[in-house]
């Protein structure tokens, strides 16, 4: 099936971006979703549907309704138990309670500070204090086991948020008999002796991380019991979320990346290797160092890395070889996909190599409009809002949730040692979608326009610059560019500029086509790698044509001269029909250029995907 | 756009209740449906809107609309 999937959702006006709506934003939308079950369930569609109970003494009714919210958009019905208030030990531990009789899916148990009615004594010995934490725990655990005898019913327990408040200042850091040093020891040993199969919600780190001081809204707990701030209400949400998500098999296993200016600084293919910053002295440098090597503590603890990168294999390569400063080796990454194709093609072909279904995957890139791109044609892929500082990647990816798993087995570590798998096509794999309605949807424009004084820095930067698709690698300066421009009958400059939905391209091709005789000579043609694979050599294949047609060319020549670095083009004239010269060997590698030929009475017009203005 | 604008989208949003209906004079109590949990929602959404941050005491004397729209702009002079 080669449907392209969109996640625009006209009639779904509960499907705001949960992440990054404002706790408003989100109220907003739950009501909207309220009203809608109220009128009947039957307009709206889920696949799946499950059963939440919380047991907590605060009220919980925006958590609720968040969660619900939180998980109607992933098309899975969220039916709750909200347990009466301060009646969690008597939901319990009554045989007949409701809380029995819903069957839960889930029990979120999330005790709160005030439950804690005994502290130790100012100067209590140890002992004592021991005795006071092994009485709580065993009081909660033993709630829990009451639980699991009675309901199979996944059990989620959070951990105490320690106030925000301090009986003796900074000085309770020093004191076991201090409220919190108490509670950082309760909470320790809670998550020790809580049982293997009860997921312990860290929710004090939670808020610790957010600021302790925005999740604590005292006026509104004054006025109507609420715990938390709504803020931190929508974090506890995204957090309990992806840890449920995980619970019912919908886990991230593989995080994809960019490789430039996402692994490092700079445009390896552009810059070379010792042109990327990866350096130690350099805040930029140790920026990108910092998150390589976050993301190899992501690979050991078993989430596959794999690269998907607009580059020359061999490019790309190059850093994880040779770069003394590099962290992330070969061996680490999974799966390498470097090629022209667009992301969401390249994205599919890695699920397939390392079968996985296109929800096990994160993505990470710094340029918006690929994230974008990604975004409309795998609306299950999670992609990762990168933030425009590399100094901040790591903060970005870390509090994701993404990689919120359940537990952590030796199996998993074991599952990066995977085998390496290099792509530079797809093979069989060719086309899940279908790349022709992926060009017509991307609604590009371009245009071709003769050279004018305003474009002639952008113009001789790409000839100066352009590397990859660049057939003749003769570089000009400005003013021999403007001594071109002024001798007309001799020169016809050229430049092309690629719009689409997404990215404002601007100017991504120069042309330079000598008049010589009967004949139109290809001096310059030179096109930017990130206008690969869309089509916009054909639009300059036809700009070509049409010009050799006005100034009565019989033929059209061509030159190719081999580089390291332009084999891409090496078949790019015998790919639009034109002639090599019978007399030379078509040699690629040797350095020795040669040449081809096309009448132009021969020419056809090519078929593209650009829309002209 | 004045005040008792937003203020009347802001509670036709909360309770379903027609904006026009709802006057200066117009008790909260008396909107059919309202509830602790609209009242809630109350002020959050002001707070979001407004761009204040009402103090306990203000909370508690919420009772009209004209109540919202003094609090508000006593909360704006400050």
């Amino acid at each position: 099936m080669n449907k392209i999937k969109s996640n625009k959702s006209e009639n779904e006006p509960w499907q705001v971006n949960f992440a990054e709506s404002s706790p408003f934003e989100l109220i907003v939308a739950c009501d909207v979703l309220n009203e809608i079950i109220s009128i009947g369930a039957s307009v709206l569609n889920y696949n799946k549907k499950i059963k939440i109970a919380i047991l907590s003494s605060t009220t919980n009714n925006f958590l609720l309704e968040y969660i619900r919210l939180y998980f109607f958009q992933k098309g899975i019905f969220a039916e709750f138990y909200d347990a009466p208030f301060n009646n969690i030990i008597s939901e319990i531990l009554d045989v007949r309670s409701s809380l029995y009789s819903f069957k839960p899916d889930f029990t979120l148990i999330l005790p709160y500070i005030n439950d804690i009615d005994e502290y130790p004594d100012l100067f209590a010995d140890n002992q004592q204090v021991d005795n006071l934490i092994n009485n709580y725990t065993q009081k909660y655990i033993g709630l829990i086991n009451k639980i699991k005898q009675k309901v199979s019913s996944y059990i989620i327990f959070s951990l105490f948020v320690l106030p925000n408040q301090r009986q003796l200042g900074n000085l309770e850091a020093k004191y076991k008999f201090s409220r919190i040093t108490m509670l950082r020891q309760l909470n320790l040993k809670l998550a020790e002796d809580m049982p293997n199969d009860v997921t312990v919600l860290d929710l004090d780190y939670l808020f610790s991380n957010i600021g302790k001081d925005a999740c604590f809204d005292e006026v509104g707990f004054f006025t109507s019991k609420f715990a938390y701030s709504l803020s931190a209400t929508k974090e506890m949400t995204l957090l309990i979320g992806n840890l449920i998500s995980s619970a019912l098999g919908d886990m991230k296993k593989c995080l994809i990346l960019d490789l430039d200016n996402t692994l490092w600084g700079g445009i390896i293919g552009d810059d070379g290797l010792n042109g990327i910053n990866l350096d130690v002295n350099n805040p930029l440098g140790e920026a990108f160092l910092a998150f390589q090597r976050y993301l190899l503590q992501l690979r050991q603890r078993g989430i596959l890395l794999a690269v998907c990168s607009k580059n020359d294999l061999n490019n790309a390569l190059l850093p994880f070889k040779e770069h003394p400063n590099m962290l992330l080796k070969e061996s680490d990454i999974s799966c390498f996909m470097c090629n022209w194709d667009d992301k969401p093609l390249n994205i599919k072909r890695i699920a397939e190599y390392l079968n996985l279904s296109a929800d096990s995957f994160v993505y990470f890139d710094d340029n918006p409009a690929e994230r974008e791109i990604v975004r409309t044609f795998l609306p299950e892929v999670k992609v990762i809002n990168v933030p425009d500082d590399p100094a901040l990647f790591v903060r970005a990816l870390d509090k994701s949730y993404c990689f919120e798993w359940l537990q952590l087995s030796p199996e998993d570590i074991s599952r990066t040692d995977f085998y390496v798998k290099k792509g530079e096509t797809g093979t069989a794999i060719e086309t899940f979608v279908n790349y022709e309605d992926y060009l017509k949807s991307l609604e590009m424009y371009g245009k071709v326009s003769h050279l004018s004084k305003n474009e002639l820095p952008r113009f001789t930067q790409l000839i100066n610059k352009t590397n990859q698709f660049n057939l003749r690698t003769v570089r000009y300066s400005e003013s021999q560019i403007m001594e071109m421009m002024q001798e007309q009958e001799k020169n016809i400059l050229l430049f092309i500029e690629l719009n689409d939905k997404f990215t404002p391209f601007g100017i991504i091709s120069s042309l330079i086509l000598k008049i010589d005789g009967n004949s139109l000579f290809i001096d310059t043609w030179v096109m930017s790698c990130r206008a690969f694979k869309r089509g916009v050599e054909k639009l300059a294949f036809n700009s070509i044509i049409e010009n050799a047609k006005k100034i009565k060319a019989e033929q059209i020549i061509g030159e190719y001269i081999p580089t390291n670095k332009n084999h891409i083009v090496a078949d790019l004239f015998t790919d639009f029909n034109f002639i090599p010269d019978a007399g030379e060997k078509h040699n690629k590698s040797s350095g020795q250029s040669s040449f081809f030929y096309l009448k132009t009475e021969d020419a056809g017009s090519l078929l593209h995907y650009i829309q002209m203005r | 756009m004045n005040n008792l604008i937003k203020i009347q989208q802001i509670l036709t949003k909360i309770a379903k209740v027609k904006g026009d209906d709802l006057t200066v004079e117009s008790k909260l109590a008396d909107i059919k449906g309202w509830d602790s949990l609209s009242q809630i929602k109350l002020i959050i959404a002001l707070e979001a809107e407004f761009k204040v941050k009402l103090a306990t005491t203000e909370i508690m004397k919420l009772h009209t609309v004209r109540d919202i729209i003094n609090s508000i702009e006593k909360n704006n002079k400050c």
